[in-house]
């Protein structure tokens, strides 16, 4: 399969901040999660990745084509679907009227074509039934569905998500899950997360990113082996572990290094974030 | 109130299949109304292709219909859906400031008609002033992010931006010129007298539209508006003119800075759109 | 002369319905409030277990899906009846599929008294109505019926009074053998004023005949009827 998506050594300053600095990734089609705390510089990048802003050094490759160019930028934007992490939406509109609204500036003139892809989408994610009353009657969650709504329209070969479940609830969770399924094979998409749960159920990539630079670029599997002889349980914590804290059964996992008398664990995708990216904790008092 | 009686299998089938005697069929159609056990014996007998069509038929035509009559009235006319969806947030956003001004320069201008001597003058001086801020008002607003429903979605779509917001500016501008219009005609004396605003209101507008991209609405309009509002009265002091800022000097002024700004924004589309940083 | 409508075969019989929607769910009584279920969604077919009160709210709430519901359980009766009133089968669909979207545009205007059933008859007739083009021929509506529903079919200007409403409010057995003796004529005028509910010019426009003769038959057939049940 070949790349979608190359970035080609990007910085991007905000203020003083280096909020991206000499990255360098590729990105083939399928499901590639970007994982990594707040301030990491993921939702910089979602942003470039999706043409809202240009890279101050570097270039970018998107759909064979180059962003910086206005004709090819119209182009990649016709095969784009964005969800950006926070949207005001507009909240006398209806959510059918918000995606209607969205598909016309996709392009699709021709009504009842257009009125049909905006049904399909809005089924796809749950909002048939209300699509008729106004956003500002709806819950966050559904806002949310009706902003992910858009994104699906006219199938894109390109979909970039900025935290799209963030609040959503367990079973909306799952349903975002079918839904990203039910994407066309052959797209890509990027998505970032906080949740490490999210990485293993939907993503064929990961991407660690950390105070912009990427930490780790891989399989969730591969992430998770990392972890692999660094994961232990025991009833106290140990003072030079990388972080360690009490499960809700009631024991101590330690990630780095072993309290005495601790047994091996099998490691999460989280530890090795963790691992990755986490910071060491003051000592405490041990678990009684 | 429960019915207890219901239809008996065969004379459903006979009603549905139009083999009972009226009596029957009258009687099983009075007792429809009032019965769901029987209503739902009916549906479970009806072909379900013929509900769903029936069903898509029905969403189809609500989907197709605009929420309200003003939009449809507008479809009938002939505007194109987009257009309706572009505009809709924005003449939403500002009808009523539109209308609040509009009652405002009647007010100037029936002060002035009644009035005499000096306070006509001052009436005549104020409307003329605030005249222009309302296009200046609705263009600025009409581009800020504030018209936009979902600016960072509606900004990488491939639909041109400057478009866009030309549709909008120039239709808000529009109304609030036109409603300009029909409240010069309440000021007293020639008309052509009370259209001296026209050209300030087009410099105003243009240059507006230029920094609406950049900074906040209300900064946009604050400053111009200041800067309008102090020019008329510096210009009425010093040239002890009361309508110095008026005259035909000036206005060949306002001419070449709209056709300036004009001039600009054609020859960069991207000012229209909105900051790049977030 | 042909009329407009003319009787034809009723829908026809299909045994072999959608399981799944047979299964939806029964209302336990014409006044149960149960709690609202989520209504379809993404192909899966949910029962909807609200009521037709409930869900006329919901309608005017701009619920889609509770209008889907509500033409699910209505429709398929509406369009049989109405197909007794007029034969074309794509008029009487046009004007079940208008009915709902009036239900869609004035949920609003059902004043919560009486069946939501009769509301909706009293919109689809009145659909049926006003797409008839040419007058049609007077159609035989001979039967009666009783009419515990009089005041829910809402009427406004029918001419039985509330007194002769309670006449026709009795036991179906007794009433059939009174309007039997009852001439055709004057059957189907009390059939679409008292039934069907129409005024005495929409009753007039279904069945051809001036609005004068329908006060005029209706008032012979108010004696013969007190004369018959005295």
């Amino acid at each position: 399969m070949s790349a979608t998506i190359r970035v080609e050594r990007v910085s991007k300053r905000y203020r003083s901040t280096r909020v991206l600095d000499g990255l360098d990734l590729v990105v083939e089609p399928g499901v590639t999660g970007l994982l990594g705390p707040n301030g990491a510089g993921k939702t910089t990048l979602l942003r470039l990745l999706a043409t809202v802003m240009a890279p101050d050094a570097g270039r970018l490759d998107l759909l064979g084509r180059d962003p910086a160019r206005e004709s090819d930028r119209t182009e990649i934007r016709r095969r784009l679907g964005y969800v950006p992490q926070e949207t005001g939406v507009h909240e006398d509109f209806t959510a059918f009227e918000f995606v209607d609204y969205l598909a016309i500036l996709k392009e699709l003139t021709d009504r009842e074509a257009r009125h049909d892809e905006v049904r399909r989408v809005l089924d796809i994610v749950g909002l048939s039934d209300v699509r008729h009353k106004k956003l500002r009657k709806l819950s966050g969650g559904m806002r949310r569905r009706a902003v992910i709504a858009q994104a699906l329209l006219d199938r894109p070969e390109l979909l970039v998500l900025d935290e799209p479940t963030v609040g959503l609830d367990p079973e909306q969770r799952l349903r975002f899950r079918e839904m990203l399924s039910s994407v066309s094979a052959g797209a890509t998409i990027v998505l970032s997360t906080h949740q490490t749960t999210d990485i293993s159920a939907l993503c064929q990539r990961v991407v660690v990113l950390d105070a912009g630079r990427i930490h780790f670029d891989g399989t969730p599997a591969e992430l998770t082996s990392q972890a692999a002889g660094r994961v232990w349980l025991s009833d106290g914590r140990d003072q030079g572990a990388r972080v360690s804290w009490v499960t809700g059964e009631g024991r101590v996992r330690n990630v780095g290094t072993a309290p005495s008398g601790a047994e091996l664990a099998e490691p999460s995708i989280e530890d090795a974030y963790l691992l990755l990216v986490g910071t060491s904790i003051p000592a405490a008092e041990p678990a009684a | 109130m429960t019915e207890r009686w219901h239809v008996p299998t065969e004379q459903l089938d006979g009603y549905l299949a139009n083999g009972v005697d009226p009596a029957t069929a009258s009687s099983v159609e009075a007792h429809l109304v009032n019965c769901a056990t029987c209503r739902h014996a009916v549906a479970e007998r009806s072909g379900p292709t013929l509900l769903r069509d029936s069903w898509a038929s029905i969403e189809r035509s609500i989907d197709g219909e605009l929420e309200h009559s003003v939009e449809n009235i507008a479809r009938r006319a002939g505007v194109g859906d987009r257009e309706i969806r572009t505009l809709a947030p924005t003449l939403s956003l500002q009808a009523a400031w539109l209308a609040a001004t509009f009652l405002a320069l009647l007010s100037a201008a029936a002060i002035a008609r009644r009035a005499g001597g000096p306070e006509e003058g001052l009436a005549r001086l104020a409307f003329l002033t605030i005249a222009p801020l309302a296009p200046l008002a609705a263009v600025v607003t009409a581009i800020s992010a504030a018209s936009e429903p979902a600016p960072e979605i509606a900004r990488v779509t491939p639909a041109s931006r400057l478009r866009i917001g030309a549709i909008r500016a120039t239709t808000v501008m529009v109304a609030a010129i036109a409603m300009g219009m029909v409240a010069s005609a309440m000021l007293p004396g020639a008309w052509i007298d009370a259209v001296v605003w026209l050209l300030p209101a087009l410099a105003l507008s243009g240059v507006g539209a230029l920094i609406a991209g950049r900074v906040t609405p209300t900064t946009a309009i604050g400053w111009l508006a200041s800067l309008w509002v102090v020019t008329a009265v510096v210009a009425a002091r010093l040239t002890d003119d009361r309508l110095a800022a008026f005259r035909p000097g000036a206005q060949l002024l306002y001419l070449a800075i709209a056709a300036i700004a004009v001039a600009v924004m054609a020859a960069r589309p991207d000012s229209l759109d909105q900051r790049s940083q977030p | 002369m042909r009329g407009a409508c003319e009787e034809q075969p009723a829908i026809a019989v299909d045994d072999q319905g959608d399981n799944r929607r047979s299964a939806r769910t029964l209302l336990r009584s014409e006044t149960a409030r149960t709690d609202v279920v989520l209504g379809r969604d993404s192909g899966g077919v949910q029962t909807d277990e609200r009521g037709d009160d409930e869900l006329i709210l919901a309608v005017v709430d701009r619920d889609l899906g509770a209008l889907r519901t509500l033409h699910d359980r209505h429709a398929p009766w509406l369009a049989a009846r109405l197909r007794r009133r007029c034969g074309e089968p794509d008029m009487v669909m046009e004007a079940v599929q208008d009915t709902f979207l009036a239900v869609w545009r004035g949920a609003h205007r059902y004043d919560g008294r009486g069946e939501v059933a009769a509301w909706i008859w009293g919109i689809g007739i009145r659909q049926l109505i006003g797409r008839t083009r040419r007058r049609p021929a007077p159609i035989p509506y001979v039967e009666e019926a009783l009419l515990s529903a009089f005041g829910r079919s809402g009427s406004a200007d029918s001419l039985m009074s509330a007194e002769d409403a309670a006449l026709l409010g009795v036991e179906h057995g007794d009433l059939h053998g009174a309007l039997t003796q009852l001439s055709p004529e004057l059957r189907s005028v009390v059939q679409a004023t008292v039934l069907d509910g129409l005024t005495t010019r929409e009753a007039g426009k279904l069945l051809g005949i001036p609005s004068g003769t329908v006060k005029t038959r209706m008032r012979r057939a108010r004696i013969q009827l007190r004369g018959a049940l005295s």
